[in-house]
C-alpha cells in the first residue's frame, strides 16, 4: 500500500512492446504530425471559400471533397487537428496543475482548508460535466479560449481528488516526517517532496482526460459554443455538416473519423501508460 | 399505415398528446400536424410582433379584409368600400360569430381598433393604423373609418394584423390570459397551447367560409431545418415550413412529397450601425457593400431559392419593384480603393453579429470572406435567436442581420426600417429626405406615382447605404403529396384552404 510510484525506467520501454500501445501511439503520432505540418500538407488554406467547388465529392484535387463553401475538407481536417491537440493539451496542463497544486494542499493542510477546497471540487464535480461547460461557455460567450477554460474547470476535480489521495499516502511516509522533523516548511516539502512523487497517477489521468478533452470541444463546438467559424475544427465541421447530411455525408464522415481515432489513440495510449506506470500491475 | 402507428403512439402517451384514446383511425386524415420553425411568441394580434406568428396567425384569427396569393384586396369578414380618399366603409358579412359565439358586429370592430390603438396596450398595430381619425360604428354591422390623410396601404394592413377581429368579450374575461387562449373569427379555434410543444386548434363550424377540411390542426416548432424535414419524411408531420434551400431539390425529387416555392415578400439584409465607428461613415458601409457579392450568396447559400437584393421591395411586389436599381458590387479591389481614398487605414476591423442558424452562419462566412479581401477584418459573433431583437435594438453590433418577412405593401418593408423613428432603423440612420418621401407615399393613393416615390428612396437608401442588402429569398414549403393547401409569399399558412387531396 505505501509504495510510493517511482518511473523504473524499464517500464516506459515496456510501452513499446504492447500492440496496443503501439497502436495508440501511431494514431497519436499521426495527429501530432498534421497538426503541425498542416500548413505544408496541403496547398489550400482552411478558410478561403472557393464558391466554383462547392460540396464536390472526392476528386484527385480534393482528396476528401470540399464543404457547402467549397473549401478543401481534408485541408480542414489537418488544421482541426492543431485546435483539438490546442484544446487537450491547454485544457489538460491547465486543470492537472490547478488540480494538483489543490490537491497537494488540501491533503497536506488537512483540516477546514481540506474541507473548503474539496467540498468546492465536490460542487464542481456534481455537476454533469457536459452541462457544466454549456453553461460556462453559455455565461462567457463562445469562443476556443473559453472552451479550454471550460473543459479545464469541468477536469479540475479529478485532478484534484487524485492529487489529495496520493499526499495522503506520502506525507503519511518516514521521509516526509524527517523532512518535518528537519524543520523544512510546508512549501518545500510540497514542492520538491509531495508533488514529484504523486506526478505519475495524475500524468496518467491527464493523457486518458486529453481524449475526453477533444471530446467535449467537439460537443460544444457542435453546439456552436467552441472555436468561432471560420476555423476549422473538428466540433464545428460536425456541425456544419448536419444540413448536408444527406447529400454529402463525407462532410460529418472525415471529422467524425479524426475524432474517432483521435481519441481512440489518447485512450490506448492512456491505459497503456497506466499498465505499465502502476506499480501495482508488477 | 405510418400516420397510423404515429396516432396509436400519441393514443398510448394517454393524454399528454391531446389525442386521446377516442382518437380513432378514421380521425387520423382529419388531423394535420405541422412543423413550424419557432413557436409563437403570443397569439394575441395585439402583440405580435415577430416573425413566428406568421404561419399561425391567419388560423385563428380572420382579417376585415382577405388577400389572395396575389397580394390583391378581396372582401374578409366585411365588404369595403372607400367613398373618399381618406373614409372607408366597412361592412361586415351576416351571421358572423366568434369562437366564443359572441356576435362580430359594428360595435366588436370599433372595440378591436380603439384597442389596437390605445397606447395602453403598447401594440405595434397602433403605428401601423396611425392615420386612423375615428371608427365611427354607422349601422349594427358598418362601421365608417375616417382617415386624417389618404393611406395607401390602408387595405393591405387590414388583411394583416392590425385587421384581425379578436373577440372584446374573451379579452375582458382572460384578461392577461388571452395572449395564450386567444379567441378570434377565424376558421380554427385554440383548444390548448402548450409552449415549445404544441399548439393544438380545432376546426371552428361557425367561420363564415365553413368548416374548414382538416377537423384538427397542431402546430409543432422544429427550429432544426433538417429534423423538420425528417418529420415529414417520416410522416409525423403533414406539412413544413422553411425546407432548407439545398434539401429543396431533394423533395422536389421525391413523388411521396409536394415542395412549394414562391418569390417571398420579405428580404434578407444586414443592418449597419451607423452610430458608431466604423460605419458611422458612409464611405466605408459602402465600400463594404462594394466587396460583396450577392450572387454568390444566392448561389452558396440559398443554392439559387433567391434573387439577389439590392433594396428592400421583391420582385413579387411588381408594381413597386425596380428592376433597374442596382449599386456597386462584386469589387474588392474597388471597395478597397474606395477606403483609401477615403483616408481609412486598413484592415478595418468589424464584427458581424448572426443567431446560430446554419444559413446565417453560413451567409456570414462568405460576407467575411469577401470583405476581408477588401481590407476589412471580420470576425463573426453568434448569437442565439431569442437575443437578436435585443441587439439589434440596443445597437450593440458593427453590422448585424436583420432579415424582414415582408409586407404585401412597399410602405411595410420600407417605412419601419428606414424612417428616423422607425421601430425597426436598427441602423439608427437619419436622412430627411428618405423621410419625406416614404410619409409622401404613404399618403399618395395613385400607384405609379407612388412607385416613383419608392423608387427615388430607395436610391437615397443605396447611396446613404444603411443596410447592405443581399437576397430577396423564396419561401420553401413542403407538404405530403395527399395534403392539398395554397401557399402564400409571405409563408403565412391559410389552412381554410387545406383538404386531403
Amino acid at each position: 500500500m505505501s509504495t510510493v510510484a517511482v518511473n523504473p525506467p524499464g517500464r516506459l520501454r515496456r510501452l513499446g512492446r504492447r500492440p496496443r500501445a503501439l497502436v495508440g501511439f501511431v494514431l497519436v503520432a499521426i495527429a501530432v504530425f498534421a497538426a503541425i505540418f498542416a500548413p505544408w500538407l496541403t496547398p489550400y488554406t482552411p478558410v478561403q471559400p472557393d464558391f466554383g467547388a462547392m460540396l464536390s465529392g472526392p476528386t484527385l484535387a480534393h482528396p476528401f471533397g470540399t464543404d457547402d463553401l467549397g473549401r478543401d475538407v481534408l485541408t480542414r481536417v489537418l488544421y482541426g487537428a492543431r485546435v483539438s491537440l490546442l484544446i487537450g493539451t491547454v485544457s489538460v496542463a491547465v486543470s492537472l496543475i490547478g488540480g494538483a497544486l489543490l490537491g497537494s494542499v488540501a491533503g497536506y493542510a488537512g483540516g477546514w482548508v481540506d474541507g473548503a477546497i474539496m467540498r468546492a471540487m465536490d460542487i464542481v464535480f456534481a455537476f454533469p460535466s457536459i452541462l457544466l461547460a454549456l453553461g460556462i461557455t453559455a455565461v462567457l460567450g463562445p469562443s476556443l479560449g473559453n472552451a479550454i477554460l471550460a473543459i479545464a474547470v469541468v477536469n479540475l476535480p479529478v485532478f484534484a481528488r487524485i492529487a489529495r489521495a496520493q499526499t495522503l499516502v506520502v506525507i503519511s511516509l518516514d521521509f516526509v516526517e524527517a523532512k518535518r522533523a528537519l524543520g523544512f516548511g510546508a512549501v518545500h516539502i510540497l514542492t520538491r517532496t509531495v508533488l514529484p512523487n504523486i506526478a505519475t497517477p495524475l500524468v496518467v489521468q491527464g493523457s486518458l482526460l486529453f481524449a475526453a478533452a477533444i471530446i467535449t470541444e467537439s460537443y460544444l463546438s457542435f453546439l456552436g459554443l467552441g472555436a468561432q467559424p471560420p476555423t476549422a475544427t473538428w466540433g464545428t465541421m460536425l456541425h456544419d455538416a448536419i444540413g448536408f447530411l444527406s447529400l454529402a455525408p463525407s462532410l460529418a464522415w472525415f471529422p467524425g473519423m479524426a475524432i474517432f481515432l483521435t481519441v481512440m489513440g489518447f485512450n490506448l495510449l492512456g491505459d497503456a501508460m497506466r499498465d505499465a506506470l502502476d506499480p501495482r500491475s508488477d | 399505415m405510418k400516420r397510423r402507428s404515429f396516432l396509436a403512439a400519441g393514443a398510448a402517451l394517454g393524454g399528454l398528446s391531446g389525442l386521446g384514446l377516442r382518437a380513432s383511425y378514421a380521425a387520423a386524415t382529419d388531423t394535420l400536424d405541422i412543423a413550424v420553425i419557432s413557436d409563437p411568441v403570443t397569439l394575441d394580434p395585439a402583440l405580435m410582433a415577430s416573425f413566428f406568428e406568421v404561419a399561425v396567425q391567419y388560423n385563428i384569427f380572420e382579417p376585415l379584409v382577405h388577400v389572395t396569393p396575389k397580394l390583391e384586396a378581396q372582401p374578409g369578414l366585411a365588404q369595403f368600400k372607400s367613398v373618399d380618399e381618406t373614409t372607408y366603409v366597412m361592412t361586415l358579412r351576416d351571421g358572423l360569430t366568434f369562437h366564443d359565439g359572441t356576435p362580430v358586429d359594428a360595435k366588436a370592430v370599433k372595440a378591436n381598433f380603439t384597442r389596437y390603438m390605445d397606447p395602453k396596450t403598447g401594440s405595434p398595430r397602433a403605428s401601423e393604423l396611425g392615420p386612423v381619425k375615428s371608427v365611427d360604428i354607422t349601422g349594427e354591422k358598418e362601421v365608417t373609418i375616417k382617415l386624417s390623410a389618404p393611406y395607401a396601404p390602408f387595405l393591405q394592413v387590414l388583411s394583416n394584423r392590425a385587421g384581425m377581429m379578436v373577440s372584446p368579450a374573451a379579452v375582458e374575461k382572460l384578461g392577461a390570459d388571452f395572449a395564450t387562449q386567444a379567441v378570434g373569427a377565424g376558421p380554427y379555434k385554440v383548444v390548448s397551447w402548450t409552449k415549445n410543444s404544441e399548439l393544438v386548434l380545432e376546426a371552428f363550424d361557425g367561420y363564415w367560409r365553413g368548416a374548414p377540411a382538416f377537423k384538427r390542426v397542431v402546430f409543432h416548432p422544429i427550429p432544426d431545418e433538417t429534423v423538420r424535414l425528417n418529420n415529414l419524411r417520416s410522416g409525423t408531420v403533414q406539412l413544413i415550413d422553411g425546407v432548407a434551400p439545398q434539401l429543396a431539390k431533394q423533395v422536389q425529387g421525391d413523388s411521396k412529397l409536394t415542395l412549394k416555392k414562391m418569390a417571398g415578400l420579405g428580404f434578407n439584409a444586414f443592418s449597419f450601425n451607423t452610430t458608431a465607428a466604423p460605419f458611422d461613415k458612409p464611405e466605408v458601409r459602402r465600400a463594404f457593400s462594394m466587396a460583396i457579392d450577392p450572387e454568390t450568396i444566392v448561389k452558396a447559400a440559398y443554392f439559387g431559392s433567391a434573387s439577389p437584393a439590392f433594396g428592400p421591395i421583391p420582385p413579387s411586389i411588381g408594381w413597386a419593384f425596380d428592376a433597374a436599381l442596382k449599386a456597386p458590387r462584386n469589387d474588392p479591389a474597388g471597395a478597397k480603393a474606395a477606403l483609401k481614398k477615403a483616408g481609412i487605414t486598413t484592415p478595418v476591423p468589424v464584427e458581424i453579429t448572426v443567431t446560430n442558424s446554419p444559413i446565417y452562419v453560413r451567409i456570414a462566412q462568405i460576407l467575411q470572406a469577401q470583405a476581408n479581401a477588401a481590407g476589412f477584418q471580420v470576425k463573426i459573433n453568434q448569437i442565439d435567436a431569442t437575443s437578436l431583437i435585443t441587439v439589434l435594438r440596443k445597437r450593440t453590433f458593427d453590422l448585424c442581420m436583420s432579415p424582414w418577412s415582408g409586407r404585401s405593401d412597399p410602405d411595410g418593408n420600407m417605412y419601419n426600417y428606414f424612417t428616423t423613428d422607425g421601430p425597426n432603423n436598427f441602423a439608427g440612420w437619419k436622412n430627411d429626405t428618405v423621410d419625406g418621401l416614404l410619409k409622401k407615399a404613404r399618403t399618395e393613393t395613385d400607384q405609379s406615382a407612388r412607385a416613383k416615390l419608392y423608387d427615388q428612396a430607395q436610391k437615397e437608401i443605396v447611396d446613404g447605404a444603411p443596410m447592405l442588402f443581399v437576397a430577396f429569398p423564396e419561401t420553401l414549403q413542403a407538404s405530403e403529396a395527399s395534403v392539398d393547401w395554397m401557399q402564400y409569399p409571405d409563408g403565412a399558412l391559410r389552412l381554410q384552404f387545406a383538404k386531403p387531396a
